[in-house]
């Protein structure tokens, strides 16, 4: 079965051809520019049989982006899909498990557009255009929120009053899903562990955004992410855990004006405002390594970011409370042993030992980057959304929609 | 010779005054502000109530008041004179409900007593050397100093008896040490060698563990999206926060924390539940922060719930912590806030 995954930005329209239940890769492509004209053409940059090609044509819309695409495809018969699987970053309330886009999926959907109002609206717009443009397709919608669907009523609640929690939907949603159920099973399959019975902490550590999973038998029982993609971690350029009296003070600054203080918090902020150079942690780290005077901004952000994960890596060892193993994964998990050094610090305590020459020389993943005795196994595991998602979608286009809840293939 | 405590209340003055080193109050009680109007008045008036009291052959040898805020300025107790009060002027911006009324009672102390020290302590000073890893907020660095963003706990006085209750317990001074102050504004803290290297209190107490009337930590999208979709004003958040969240908010009217540990209806089990969650996230994250934990120590009003937690705690740690062979103790101590201000303010002065 030949199945295309969508991942859809606001612009850019992110996809892959994906042969299950082998797992190859037959096509990967990205149209970009997708909207109104800008200063460069719109156009489809894709990948195949080893070749790069660039595929130039007007797309104003997903619609029209999702119609090119297709046509490219259309090309060889070899490269029609049978299924389209679709990444969807928030589920709402309402959706606690990967699904088949029926009607009256696509009703539920409808409600979560004000949850998530920059990622969820074209991404439904596109699949409503796949409905009309290509309704012979069956569709399925993989949920960066699925995952944590098991979080329990004490994690995902917020002590606030009954009219925010149930009005307005004020909850702990979590995010990166996708990824976190993804290398958790990667993770129970590389030491030889059945799912079901393994527990672990997931850090996902990406270049932009960044979140901590507490895992108790393969399932996930909190976040660090909550209401919104804002808590939690230090990142790039977003702020994670903050004052809630911070940001009225930062609100009464701007007279009220959320966009401008949303606009701070989420882009302005994290490494970004901390170092005031750069938001990638790598840079912050490097210049971090030069000077060593401990009062030097790259120094204190680098200290900041690593303390953070630190401590959330405390407390969901102690919520999981015999962790099988701490993940590491997405760009910098996966690409920088000093940060999974640094966050692994103190844990002694926890039975987290990492093996620094093994952590250093860590190159091919998945490794397992702990000390040979040390009783919580430290892992480097590649993360591979689009795998994952293309996974997903088998799994419950195939019927097996347990095995796709929790991650596994088999 | 009476030492006199004060502290200023949103809506009160509140007074204790001790005889010597006795541990419990000759007197205490409060004078409300919103029946007498001024912080100048109410403190005549309790200044008034305190010389009828203590009639005519006692003197009043000194006078602490405890102050919430005292940011990075005041690391210790510090005896009260004007260039204290400008600096404590300059302090309003963080904590703009306490401060002016403290100034002026301190004011009015000054001029009622000119012969008596008058020592101001701080709930901050103990956090005010926090490392900067715990103590900065991921914010532009421009706006952070600006703003003089920086956490800080908010119980320190009530940690920093415990913690000496704890050397009188014989647990040595280089113990890890997690500090749970069980008050309706609760806080926990792990203190190394005497010193807090993380806290759940935050710029303001809102942040941390859920209160009684306070929401604790929330996902700050929570404030963005609340201006955008509640239709509420700045304000109206503000005391939706601050006033009804925390258990209050979980279980629909006010309640002790107390009284929702022991709760039966589902909403106070939910608020414990939660509560009792949130304390352990706070409690993995300290002992991260120590590389390990000793002793646990739970102190302020609902010590006693320590019976509730304290075991509790111990067992959950004790499964995650698989290195260690020995578990943490625990204790709990009921030293009250008024004599740890006053004890404070008399060990400044004998220095």
């Amino acid at each position: 079965m030949r199945i295309l995954v969508f991942n859809c930005g606001s612009s850019s329209l992110k996809y892959r051809l994906i042969e299950l239940p082998a797992e190859r890769e037959l096509v990967a492509g990205e149209a970009q520019r997708v909207g109104p004209p800008t200063a460069e053409p719109s156009r489809i940059v894709y990948r195949m049989g080893g070749q790069e090609h660039t595929h130039y044509a007007e797309m104003r819309d997903h619609a029209s982006a999702l119609d090119e695409v297709m046509k490219l495809l259309g090309r060889d018969s070899d490269l029609v899909p049978d299924a389209l699987g679709h990444r969807v970053v928030h589920g709402g309330a309402l959706f606690h498990r990967h699904c088949m886009i029926t009607d009256e999926a696509i009703r539920g959907l409808d409600t979560t557009l004000d949850l998530a109002p920059i990622h969820n609206p074209p991404i439904v717009k596109l699949i409503k255009a796949c409905r009309e443009l290509y309704p012979e397709l069956p569709q399925v919608a993989i949920f960066d929120t699925a995952f944590h669907a098991t979080i329990p009523n004490h994690a995902r609640t917020y002590a606030l009053p009954p009219r925010l929690r149930e009005d307005l939907g004020i909850r702990k949603y979590g995010f990166h899903g996708i990824s976190h159920q993804y290398v958790v099973a990667e993770a129970a399959r590389f030491l030889g562990r059945d799912l079901d019975t393994f527990n672990a902490v997931s850090c996902h550590l990406g270049s932009g955004g960044a979140s901590l999973c507490a895992v108790v038998c393969g399932q996930s029982v909190d976040n660090t992410m909550g209401y919104s993609p804002l808590q939690g971690l230090v990142m790039s350029t977003r702020c994670g855990d903050l004052d809630p009296a911070v940001a009225l003070r930062l609100l009464a600054r701007e007279y009220g004006d959320s966009q401008r203080v949303n606009k701070t918090l989420n882009s302005r902020s994290g490494v970004l405002g901390m170092s005031g150079v750069s938001a990638d942690i790598r840079d912050v780290l490097r210049l971090a390594a030069e000077e060593n005077s401990p009062t030097d901004t790259a120094d204190v952000t680098a200290q900041v970011y690593l303390w953070r994960i630190r401590k959330y890596l405390g407390a969901y060892l102690t919520v999981v409370g015999s962790a099988d193993a701490i993940i590491f994964t997405d760009t910098i998990g996966e690409t920088v042993p000093a940060v999974r050094q640094a966050a692994c610090e103190g844990l002694g305590v926890f039975g987290v030992n990492v093996d620094p020459e093994l952590n250093a020389a860590a190159k091919k993943l998945p490794a397992d980057v702990a000390t040979k005795d040390s009783p919580v196994r430290v892992l480097a595991i590649a993360t591979n959304e689009e795998l994952a998602i293309a996974r997903f979608s088998h799994a419950v286009l195939t019927g097996e929609v347990e095995a796709a809840e929790k991650g596994g293939r088999s | 010779m009476i030492t006199v405590v004060l502290e200023v209340q949103r809506r009160a003055l509140r007074y204790a005054w001790y005889n010597g080193q006795a541990t419990r109050p000759l007197a205490a009680g409060q004078i409300d502000r919103v029946a007498v109007q001024t912080a100048e008045e109410a403190t005549s008036a309790m200044l008034s109530a305190v010389g009828e009291s203590i009639g005519q052959e006692q003197s009043v040898e000194l006078i602490a008041v405890r102050i919430p805020f005292g940011g990075k300025l005041f690391a210790g107790p510090t005896r009260v004179g004007p260039e204290v009060l400008a600096k404590l002027e300059d302090l309003v911006p963080h904590a703009p409900m306490h401060l002016p009324a403290t100034v002026s009672v301190l004011r009015a102390c000054l001029e009622a007593f000119p012969n008596v020290p008058v020592v101001a302590v701080f709930d901050t000073s103990f956090f005010a050397d926090l490392p900067n890893n715990e103590a900065l907020y991921a914010v532009d660095g421009e706006l952070a100093r600006s703003l003089d963003l920086r956490r800080f706990g908010y119980h320190g006085l009530l940690h920093q008896a415990a913690c000496a209750s704890l050397s009188a317990a014989r647990v040595p001074e280089s113990a890890r040490v997690l500090s749970i102050c069980l008050e309706p504004r609760p806080e926990l803290t792990a203190v190394v060698d005497g010193r807090p290297v993380m806290v759940t209190g935050g710029a303001t107490p809102l942040e941390g563990l859920p209160g009684e009337r306070l929401c604790g930590d929330i996902d700050p999208g929570i404030v963005l999206s609340l201006t955008q979709q509640s239709g509420l004003g700045l304000e109206q958040i503000n005391a939706l926060l601050t006033q009804e969240s925390g258990l209050r908010g979980l279980v629909g009217e006010n309640v002790k924390l107390s009284e929702v540990l022991t709760g039966k209806s589902a909403e106070s089990q939910l608020a414990a539940e939660l509560f009792k969650y949130r304390l352990l996230l706070a409690a993995g994250a300290g002992v991260a922060a120590m590389g390990g934990v000793d002793a646990i120590v739970f102190s302020g009003r609902y010590h006693a719930c320590a019976e509730a937690l304290g075991s509790w705690l111990v067992a959950k740690l004790a499964a995650a912590c698989r290195a260690g062979r020995q578990q943490p103790t625990w204790y709990s101590f009921a030293d009250p806030v008024e004599w740890v201000v006053a004890s404070q303010a008399r060990a400044a002065i004998a220095s």
